[in-house]
């Protein structure tokens, strides 16, 4: 909202009116001898009088609020965006500017010939329009390729051939943060044109911060950048050098019940000098593709193979899970089911030299963190082992995990002789992730059109996946966000919140509700209101529209 | 004629139809001041009459912010409403209720009963083309009246 106002139809009439009667009060008090009741003087000078007293008097007490950084927070669509940016320079605070989702899109064509992708292709995916930065040839052998943006066709093992591109959402926002998988349709696509789908995550992608959002850091910013207390080490973490887009952070120290590392010595009690910090670097988890050797390990008596690969901590640091297998090569859509998923602590010098926070590598307190490591065993369903040898057999299949990103980054930073808190160690971990699943129906009477369901699940999963480390979702905030894009006419049903919480032993905990999620308290599972995050992806929401039947009166 | 003596101890506004004559009828000039003149005070039952004519020929709706002042006798008279003086009386009447009792909601208890006003009567009524006549009556406290003369321009 401006500050000046630009027309004087904008003002409230009782202000108007109030102005005009404290006028006449003024003057009556100033010279008796006027007549201040109705009459040409009333109407000539009074009353267009209290008009612009009236503009003068809102407008200074909307500069007033707009500098009051108390009314800003309360009321943050009043605050002008510049003077809010001008107060907020203040703490050190600057507004973040919105950023495009960026990926890359594996193109399947029919036939192996050349093919180029403009600048400037439009792909389309999720009510979301990408293009491509640059163009794309894509060669027949890796000796054709004489530039950065030039790519080789490799066949798929179906006929068809395989290249990758990179794209960029046109829009701003974290809702064009495509899903690896996704599927994606081509304006003027080439003649041999068969499919195009994301390769793995989209990443980055922003909104714009609002005046909310900026004050609510002001804390942050003029906090001590040290690894001190709760508020500086916050500060230190989401300075513009560090990762000023992390989206919630939780840490656990001296005191707390989830801190099991300052527990080790032989002394009962906690001796404090640790600090497990749970960071939540994205709205949703990030599924990259990698290319795996697998060990063939046993055949179950379905006479399946169980094939057994490991998980580096250095492949996806602090990953949740392994989401799909396929053999490599395979356009399956579904995976081998995970038969085991054994974690263990890898503790061996890092490269750099940097610091390695105290874990007992017997328990799991490093689970999710990046000094985790996994052997993964799983059953093959389509590969004939007969002829294979147990033991000595390999195959190779392309796994994807998912977990969140920047783990490695920031234990990099915390542990960085020049941040490092020099009286305790700091152990970076991915929020234990809670996968929700919502479900729900919209009621809308007869002949009114449908709403926007994309919208609608874009604004359910941003408010789910920015809900930071509060151990409870109500099912009114994910209802108070629907009734944004509905009518008021249309109605909701209960809200059917289905959870799973993959604690970091390796075992599930289920939850169910349709009024409050709540998360237990588990401290010695290292599971509670402080290190649980809620994950919603888009294709978990499940909506229908319904026409109430309303009977004729 | 009028002194300084006159507006002791009385409130004063502009005085803002000129030329009235208490004796004879003239066309009244709505104006704060005639050519080489620079205006005049008014009080007392000149006061309470402009009040009057005032808001009787407010349009409603026409103030901003105070839409729901004003009468609609002006609008009546634009509309062609007026084919008799009948016509014209029954406006009349409506819109002189309501200025009788916004005025009398004003008033307050030291005002002088010559600036109170108790009635607003249209006397007598002449239609003629494009041109019609109202004699109105205003009666304050005090007993004191003054008749004026408004000619309107209206579409019959």
């Amino acid at each position: 909202m401006a500050i000046e106002i630009t027309a004087l139809s904008d003002l409230d009439t009782t202000s108007v009116r109030q102005a005009q009667v404290e006028l006449a009060q003024l003057m009556s008090e100033f010279n008796p001898s006027i007549d201040t009741k109705r009459g040409p003087l009333f109407d000539i000078l009074f009353r267009s009088e209290a008009v612009f007293a009236a503009k003068n008097s809102e407008e200074i007490n909307r500069l007033k609020r707009s500098q009051s950084l108390l009314e800003a927070v309360d009321d943050p669509d009043l605050a002008d965006d510049e003077i809010v940016d001008a107060a907020a320079s203040n703490f050190r605070v600057e507004r973040r500017s919105g950023s495009a989702a960026e990926g890359e899109i594996t193109i399947v064509v029919s036939t192996q010939t050349p093919v180029t992708i403009a600048s400037g292709a439009i792909f389309e995916a999720n009510g979301h329009q990408y293009t491509t930065e640059n163009s794309f040839s894509a060669k027949l052998s890796q000796a054709q390729v004489a530039s950065e943006n030039d790519r080789v066709l490799n066949p798929v093992g179906d006929g068809t051939f395989s290249f990758t591109i990179d794209v960029v959402a046109i829009t701003e926002g974290s809702a064009a943060q495509a899903p690896k998988d996704t599927l994606f349709s081509m304006q003027n696509p080439p003649l041999s044109f068969v499919k195009a789908f994301a390769a793995s995550d989209f990443s980055g992608g922003n909104n714009a911060e609002t005046n909310e959002d900026l004050l609510g850091r002001l804390l942050e910013g003029v906090a001590c950048k040290a690894l001190s207390g709760t508020s500086s080490m916050k500060a230190t973490l989401i300075d513009e050098d560090n990762f000023p887009d992390v989206i919630a952070s939780s840490i656990i120290g001296l005191g707390d019940k989830e801190m099991l590392r300052d527990q080790h010595s032989i002394f009962p009690g906690s001796l404090g000098g640790r600090i497990d910090w749970y960071v939540r670097t994205q709205q949703k988890p990030q599924r990259i593709a990698l290319t795996k050797t697998a060990t063939l390990v046993d055949v179950n008596e379905d006479g399946f193979g169980i094939w057994q690969f490991g998980v580096s901590r250095d492949d996806m640091p602090g990953f949740y899970d392994v989401s799909k297998i396929i053999l490599q090569g395979s356009s399956a859509e579904t995976g081998f089911a995970v038969t085991s998923d054994v974690r263990s602590a890898d503790l061996t010098a890092l490269s750099d030299g940097g610091l390695i926070p105290d874990i007992d590598p017997n328990t799991f307190e490093f689970v999710y963190s990046r000094f985790q490591s996994a052997v993964i065993q799983f059953e093959d369903t389509t590969t004939d082992v007969s002829s294979l040898t147990v033991g000595t057999s390999t195959q190779t299949y392309e796994v994807t995990l998912r977990g969140m990103p920047l783990i490695e980054d920031i234990q990099d930073l915390v542990s960085s002789r020049s941040v490092q808190n020099r009286a305790a160690d700091a152990l970076i971990k991915a929020p234990v992730p809670c996968d929700l699943s919502v479900s729900f129906d919209i009621l809308l009477k007869p002949g009114q059109s449908s709403p926007d369901l994309s919208q609608i699940k874009d604004d359910i999963v941003e408010l789910v996946n920015t809900y930071g480390f509060t151990g409870r979702l109500p099912a009114s905030a994910i209802s108070d966000a629907v009734h944004d894009s509905l009518s008021s006419s249309s109605y909701l049903s209960a809200i059917d919140i289905l959870a799973v919480i993959r604690r970091p032993d390796g075992t599930f905990r289920a939850l169910r509700t349709t009024e409050i999620l709540e998360i237990p308290e588990e401290p010695a599972k290292m599971v509670t209101a402080r290190t649980v995050g809620f994950i919603l992806d888009p294709e978990d929401v499940a909506i229908s529209i319904l026409t109430a039947d309303i009977p004729e009166v | 004629m009028s002194t300084v003596n006159d507006y002791i101890g009385r409130k004063v506004d502009l005085w803002f139809f000129q030329s009235t004559d208490p004796d004879n009828d003239t066309q009244l000039q709505q104006t704060i001041a005639l050519p080489g003149e620079s205006g005049r005070i008014v009080t007392g039952v000149q006061k309470a009459a402009q009040r009057v004519v005032t808001e009787l020929l407010r349009e409603r709706g026409s103030t901003p912010f105070h839409e729901d002042e004003g009468t609609e006798l002006l609008l009546e008279a634009r509309s062609g409403q007026w084919q008799s003086p009948a016509d014209v009386l029954g406006s009349f009447a409506r819109a002189a209720l309501r200025v009788l009792n916004l005025l009398q909601a004003e008033e307050e208890d030291d005002d002088p009963d010559d600036e109170r006003v108790v009635s607003i009567e249209a006397v007598n009524v002449s239609l003629s083309p494009g041109t019609v006549r109202i004699d109105v009556q205003i009666l304050t406290r005090d007993g004191q009246d003054r008749t004026y003369i408004t000619p309107l321009t209206v579409s019959i």
